[in-house]
């Protein structure tokens, strides 16, 4: 029997629900926020794409650095008793 | 400090900018950046602050249940201290409590920075601080009482829950408007892993309860949602932060971008690709359908993708750079964090091995492995972040080096050797259990030396937290005399107001 088969068999066998109210609503929100995070990956992808995120990597890393931070800048060191 | 590397002195803006035009940019950045930082004041702080709270009575919890292991009648009079409700205690008060706090935390500081913004409706992660906190209080006093539910990660009765599910509602609706006030022409790849953690986290912890506690589904299908829940709960909420800290926070430090911008894009789309497939690797030789947990082994192999593209990454932006270890605390706590993710995550998934699995599941190998990932890359990581950030918001320098130098040693050889024990101590313990001649009280003996290892690592680690505890409290009551600063924390005035 082929993987295919046995899908349609046992969609045959479940007892879809004639009416709205035979559903249950957390059934229903779990697929809705099922496809709603799914469906929002997919379209953060795609809106990355669009934007030019996945171009130009060089700029991107150098993000994080300002003007009066620029890179070769260390930022963190062990404080230091001041000498009087 | 060698003269190879530059470090921007605060006291002495003038020396790195000549000509006037230059002078008023570098003003703008500084004080853009001075805002932005005490914006985020509040809120950051109050985060941090029960996020330590939580991690002292972690602790303290864990080293009852750790000797308890060994010494069955430690604290054995007192029936809210068995040894299955104090291990769910220190659970939910160390991931909840101090993981998903601390990281919050960091979250807000690094958003509002990366999106050049100031920090919007302040009040929305306020407000979730204070439900945050009131819940896992009532859940671990649940707990404690006798109510744990006895689900992995969701131990916390159901009248704690709703609080904690809301004030998460609240931080990733405050993710969503930040992002619209952003100011940034990009996002940096820090924004992507901390927004999929805030935006996610929310739904997989409403899922898991909906599924298991409000309207339960049966049988086995409970164990599944389980695992799917617990695994993404690491994978797409403490890795993404912890994540997202090491990729601002090492090139930042050092002064040089991330040795391939294309590799950490790469690592985040597959780990969000992979991880949410992971959980079933929990449930190898459980009683649910075989495919599933094929399925999750082939994706937790997977994981080689996002994990040695990031450990690459992190490795190349050091090189060269490994010097500065020495001389940078938050550096030091941050790049030990991303080791360990790299072993963390590598050891993870040889465990989704079948073959490795039968003689690991249900030993303290496994609890080895999550104190690898949770505590030396995920813990550490948030240390390295406060030991960054606290002195940008406080204006004071940290007051002690020795101080830090106890912290990071005791709880750096703590958890190793912790995790150490655990490793070799459940090896032996699985590959005994394996072996039907030998009696089961023969092997409890055994793993005796190790466990009394783990309470000594315990001890240690306890140490290095109550000093961080000291000098978060002397952070933030300003004591000793004011240091003029390493971490460029100059005072930076804007039309007379000091920021």
């Amino acid at each position: 029997m082929s993987f295919i088969t046995i899908i349609a068999t046992s969609l045959k066998q479940v007892e879809w629900p004639t009416s709205i109210n035979d559903v249950n609503p957390f059934f229903i929100v779990i697929i809705g926020g099922m496809l709603f995070f799914g469906a929002s990956a997919l379209w953060a992808f795609y809106w990355a794409a669009k934007k030019g995120h996945f171009e130009n990597f060089q700029r991107q890393s150098e993000e994080i650095f300002a003007k009066d931070e620029p890179i070769g800048t260390v930022t963190d060191q062990f404080p230091v008793k001041k000498k009087k | 400090m060698k003269n190879r590397f530059k470090l921007l002195s605060a006291s002495a803006p003038s020396e790195v900018h000549t000509g006037g035009a230059s002078t008023i940019h570098l003003t703008d950045d500084k004080i853009e950046r001075a805002e932005i930082d005490k914006s985020t004041r509040i809120p950051v702080l109050i985060y941090y602050s029960s996020a330590i709270f939580w991690l002292l009575f972690g602790t303290l919890m864990a080293i009852i249940a750790s000797i308890k292991l060994h010494t069955p009648s430690f604290l054995g009079d007192y029936s809210f201290l068995t040894f299955g409700l104090v291990r769910s205690a220190h659970l939910n008060a160390v991931a909840y409590g101090w993981g998903a706090t601390a990281g919050i935390g960091t979250g807000i500081w690094l958003f509002s920075r990366l999106c050049r913004a100031k920090l919007v409706n302040p009040i929305l992660p306020i407000i979730a601080a204070v439900f945050w906190n009131i819940g896992i209080a009532v859940g671990i006093y649940g707990i404690l009482s006798g109510d744990s539910r006895s689900i992995e990660w969701l131990e916390a009765p159901a009248y704690s829950t709703p609080l904690i599910f809301l004030s998460f509602a609240l931080i990733s609706i405050w993710g969503v408007l930040m992002l619209f006030k952003r100011k940034c022409a990009h996002l940096y790849v820090s924004i992507w892993y901390l927004f999929a953690g805030f935006f996610w986290f929310p739904w997989l912890y409403g899922t898991a309860q909906v599924m298991l506690i409000m309207e339960p589904v049966q049988g086995t299908v409970q164990a599944a949602v389980n695992w799917w829940y617990a695994h993404n709960a690491l994978g797409l909420f403490f890795t993404p932060i912890g994540l997202a800290s090491a990729y601002y926070f090492i090139p930042k430090i050092i002064g040089r971008p991330v040795h391939s911008y294309y590799l950490s894009i790469i690592g985040f789309w597959t780990l969000a690709l992979f991880y949410s497939w992971n959980g079933m690797h929990h449930l190898i030789g459980g009683p649910i359908p075989v495919w599933m947990v094929t399925a999750s082994i082939v994706a937790s192999w997977m994981m080689i993708i996002p994990v040695i593209s990031t450990a690459i990454n992190h490795h190349m932006t050091m090189k060269g750079y490994f010097e500065l270890l020495k001389s940078s605390p938050a550096l030091r706590f941050v790049v030990f964090g991303a080791m360990m993710y790299t072993a963390s995550s590598l050891q993870g998934i040889t465990m989704a091995f079948r073959d490795l699995n039968k003689i690991t599941h249900f030993t303290q190998y496994t609890v080895g492995h999550a104190h690898l990932g949770l505590y030396m890359f995920y813990t550490m990581m948030m240390f390295g972040s406060m030991y960054y950030i606290v002195p940008r918001l406080v204006n004071w320098e940290w007051p002690s080096s020795t101080m830090i130098k106890v912290h990071f040693w005791c709880t750096a050889l703590g958890s190793g050797l912790m995790v150490g024990s655990l490793t070799v101590g459940g090896l032996i313990q699985g590959l005994a259990l394996y072996d039907a001649k030998i009696p089961f009280m023969a092997i409890v003996s055994l793993m005796q030396p190790f466990l009394i290892f783990r309470s000594i690592s315990g001890i240690m680690i306890a140490i290095g937290h109550i000093v961080f505890g000291v000098l978060f409290i002397m952070m933030i009551l300003k004591v000793g005399s004011k240091q003029s600063g390493p971490t460029l924390l100059n005072e930076v005035e804007n039309g007379g107001e000091k920021l």
